[in-house]
């Protein structure tokens, strides 16, 4: 039998086909003194490429699958749709369906309350099933048209629409009726507000803006402004909270309408552990 | 005639043959330090890989090589770990108590909402459906020092007591709840009841709705409760003075005095390191700004907050509480590893001007720059499109409007950042207008560009030209990041090379390579190698 000390050519051998390439510059710990955290992206997927038009607005999860809005008619190229896209790794498309009775822009952003999903083009917020992808009426919110944002945190709606102002929707679940609301923040700076998202998790609302200022913000639950963060969206549609493959904990998801329109997520959450450098070794811790 | 006796044996040597020699699984496969690795001992390591570590060794091309190695060299690097009690150093231990803080928090926020949604009873759901779409607005001890105007609220979402109190009441009434807090009945908004009682025809999906509601709205109360209990017997005191240090230092314009106390509460003191780990690892899945005086006042508050619901934990579920740590001390042994391989690696290393400069000279071609351009960039507003378009085809009277117009700043590489842009490539120029940017005469730049629409009809852009950049030969100093990431990543696999031969010698690190050459290249069947 022989026995192999383990020696420098074997050392370079596994390094060749592992660690000069996959070790991190920036080895797990990413907060340097001085220095700011940015928001990582996880993951993304491009809707052009799964066959929407270059007129996506908005995204919702509702708990499996991303719902996108298209505004298609609005570039006269189709009728307005929502694709249904797998929130696996794959990001599949499901299906899609035409927006019940949109001209225009159409319904923007999107959000769910476990039964259905919400999205508005007017003054009315309608209502799909997320089981059937059918819709199964609205409720009438005046405090902006279109509801353009929309956000749930379990209890309220949380909306704006390009301005600073976010209301804070009582909606009483009956189909049909008309909601209650008041102005919960006026702290979106850029005044862009396009979409929000509840993180039950970090116990915030983070607004996307279409302010072409790479700006995001981040509300706390009374409605104040922690802080605002830089990431690498310039114009942002609707966002999200939805869950990322590599974890079960749900992370933001936000629609850049860019070129080409497609969804970005941005880590908000905890990952499974980190197996980000020096290759075969670090994967196994 | 019975063919099962011939079946098991031609198993059997197939199996024999797949696995080496029938003792194969007890063999030693790898030898650290007077101890050793058994075949099967090996393949159970890799039976518990999740999928994604799997697929991370089945993609290179010698997997079960790869595999083996650095299962070996992980046992080596944690002697090592251990040897130099890095868990108990002090960055270490703050990260690990980062995040069992943060993870029996979220324990105890889970546990709470579950229990919320099992309290959730038929009567509570025929209260829901019976006062269904009436929204109330209330006065909380109106006109006292204690005032609070609270909705609109869905009344059956309510507290109870509360809900029935407000039903009894007339609009403008006031009477106290049973604890004699006064509340007055505002106004209400009643949806019209034939609205409701279609609805209600729907009775699965008013339950769904009624858990759903109760289950969030109990929870948040909860936790809540649970949350301002706790707070108010910690009693913390954040102390003002020392956060601003903090803030301070993450602005480069202080050191960081790592005993500074941050907080003190009666679970003890929060120092100025405590909060700079936590912050450390929440940054690995949080965007963190701690040079931000709101950001950072808030996260103190949560980090105190979390910290109390980590001590909650600990009391009320401490098995649970011991499984969380045995969860966190695997992480922290992963945290130590990167921490060591900072220390024997990263600090080993000097990137000099030298070897940048050398590794430029010894290049095989250099590089050719394409064309970039500077623009500036402005945000037109709606009430100014016709103003402008007006002011373009005159050709006179732009300027003023352009005055009142936000010029993009985060394109600029200037510090702090001017209205002009870095040279960008045509693929970069926003609004998908670079071939119309790379069409203009370079000495044009005086015109400003018709409005593109940035999205529906409510911002367009307009740019002009600054200045054209011609293609070229890469200087050293446009190269200069591009090279320092090649002669980093080179001296990091050297050293790193070094530093593990080092270590397998100090270890007598061993492979049987005899029984790895035998071994079946499905690591799971190494468990059952007989």
């Amino acid at each position: 039998m022989r026995f192999i000390l383990v020696t420098l050519v074997l050392a370079c051998v596994v390094f060749a086909s592992n660690a000069t390439t996959d070790a991190s510059f920036n080895i797990g710990i990413r907060t340097e003194t001085g220095g700011e955290g940015f928001l990582d992206e996880l993951d993304y997927f491009d809707m052009e490429a799964l066959g929407s038009s270059v007129y996506c607005v908005g995204v919702g999860f509702d708990g499996t699958n991303f719902w996108v809005t298209d505004a298609a008619d609005v570039g006269a190229v189709g009728p307005n749709t929502v694709w249904v896209i797998s929130g696996d790794a794959a990001h599949t498309v499901v299906t899609s369906f035409l927006q019940f009775e949109t001209s225009s822009w159409g319904l923007r952003d999107l959000c769910c309350d476990g039964t259905y999903m919400f999205g508005s083009q007017d003054n009315t917020v309608d209502i799909y099933d997320i089981a059937t992808y059918t819709h199964e009426g609205y409720y009438t919110c005046s405090a902006v048209s279109p509801n353009r944002a929309q956000a749930w945190d379990g209890t309220y709606f949380y909306t704006g629409s390009f301005s600073e102002t976010i209301y804070q929707v009582t909606w009483d679940g009956v189909i049909g009726s008309t909601a209650s609301y008041t102005t919960w923040s006026s702290s979106i700076l850029n005044g862009g507000t396009y979409g929000a998202a509840w993180d039950a998790y970090n116990d915030c609302l983070w607004v996307s803006t279409a302010s072409g200022d790479f700006t995001l913000y981040q509300l706390d639950n009374a409605g104040t402004l922690i802080t605002s963060h830089l990431y690498s969206i310039e114009t942002a549609g609707g966002c999200t909270m939805g869950s990322y493959s590599g974890s079960a904990d749900e992370q933001l998801w936000v629609l850049e309408q860019g070129s080409p329109d497609g969804v970005r997520c941005f880590e908000t959450g905890p990952l499974a552990l980190e197996q980000s450098s020096w290759g075969g070794i670090k994967t196994l811790f | 005639m019975d063919l099962k006796p011939e079946y098991i044996t031609g198993a059997a040597v197939i199996l024999a043959f797949a696995c080496g020699t029938p003792s194969t699984a007890d063999t030693w496969l790898i030898s650290i330090d007077n101890s050793t690795i058994s075949v099967a001992e090996a393949g159970y390591a890799w039976v518990d890989l999740s999928p994604e570590q799997r697929e991370y060794f089945i993609q290179g091309s010698d997997h079960v090589n790869d595999f083996t190695l650095s299962l070996a060299r992980k046992d080596m690097i944690i002697m090592e770990i251990h040897r130099l009690d890095y868990l108990r150093r002090s960055d270490i231990a703050a990260l690990g108590n980062a995040r069992i803080r943060m993870e029996a928090s979220l324990q105890v926020r889970d546990s709470i909402f579950a229990d919320a949604e099992r309290s959730v009873t038929a009567e509570d759901i025929e209260f829901f459906k019976d006062h269904m779409g009436r929204t109330v607005w209330y006065t909380s001890s109106p006109g006292s020092s204690f005032e609070e105007i609270c909705g609109p609220s869905h009344l059956p979402e309510l507290p109870r007591e509360l809900a029935v109190h407000l039903d009894s009441m007339n609009c403008g009434e006031e009477l106290p709840l049973s604890d004699g807090t006064p509340i007055r009945f505002d106004s209400v908004v009643v949806t019209d009841p034939e609205l409701v009682a279609e609805n209600l025809e729907d009775s699965d999906r008013v339950t769904d709705l009624a858990v759903q509601r109760f289950s969030s709205v109990r929870g948040k109360a909860d936790l809540d409760r649970v949350a301002d209990s706790l707070l108010l017997s910690i009693d913390p005191n954040v102390n003002a003075e020392s956060v601003n240090h903090l803030i301070l230092h993450y602005s480069g314009l202080e050191e960081l005095v790592p005993g500074d106390s941050v907080a003190v509460s009666n679970m003890g003191i929060m120092t100025a390191m405590d909060i700079v780990q936590t912050i450390e690892y929440q940054s690995d899945f949080f965007p963190v700004k701690p040079s931000d005086t709101g950001w950072l006042e808030w996260f103190v508050d949560t980090t105190l907050l979390n910290e109390a619901l980590r001590q909650y934990y600990e009391d009320t579920y401490p098995e649970e509480y011991t499984e969380l740590l045995t969860e966190r001390d695997d992480w922290m042994l992963g945290i130590a590893s990167d921490k060591l391989f900072e220390d024997e690696v990263y600090s080993f290393i000097s990137v000099t001007p030298e070897l940048l400069q050398n590794e430029f000279d010894n290049l095989a071609e250099i590089p050719t720059i394409p064309q970039t351009r500077s623009i500036q960039c402005v945000n037109v507003t709606s009430d100014d499109v016709e103003a402008y378009e007006t002011a373009l085809a005159l050709g006179i009277g732009i300027d003023p409007i352009i005055s009142r117009c936000d010029f993009w700043t985060f394109l600029s590489e200037e510090d702090p950042p001017s209205n002009i842009t870095r040279p960008l490539l045509r693929e970069e120029i926003p609004g998908n207008r670079g071939d119309e940017v790379f069409a203009m005469q370079p000495e044009d730049t005086l015109s400003w560009s018709s409005l593109s629409p940035l999205y529906e009809s409510y911002m367009y852009m307009a740019f002009r030209l600054v200045k054209v950049y011609p293609p070229h030969e890469a200087t050293y100093e446009e190269l200069e990041t591009d090279l320092y990431q090649i002669v980093m990543a080179r001296l990091m696999a050297e050293r790193t090379g070094v530093w593990l031969k080092e270590m397998g010698e100090k270890y007598s690190l061993a492979v049987n390579e005899d029984i790895l050459s035998t071994l079946p290249s499905d690591p799971s069947s190494w468990t059952t190698c007989e």
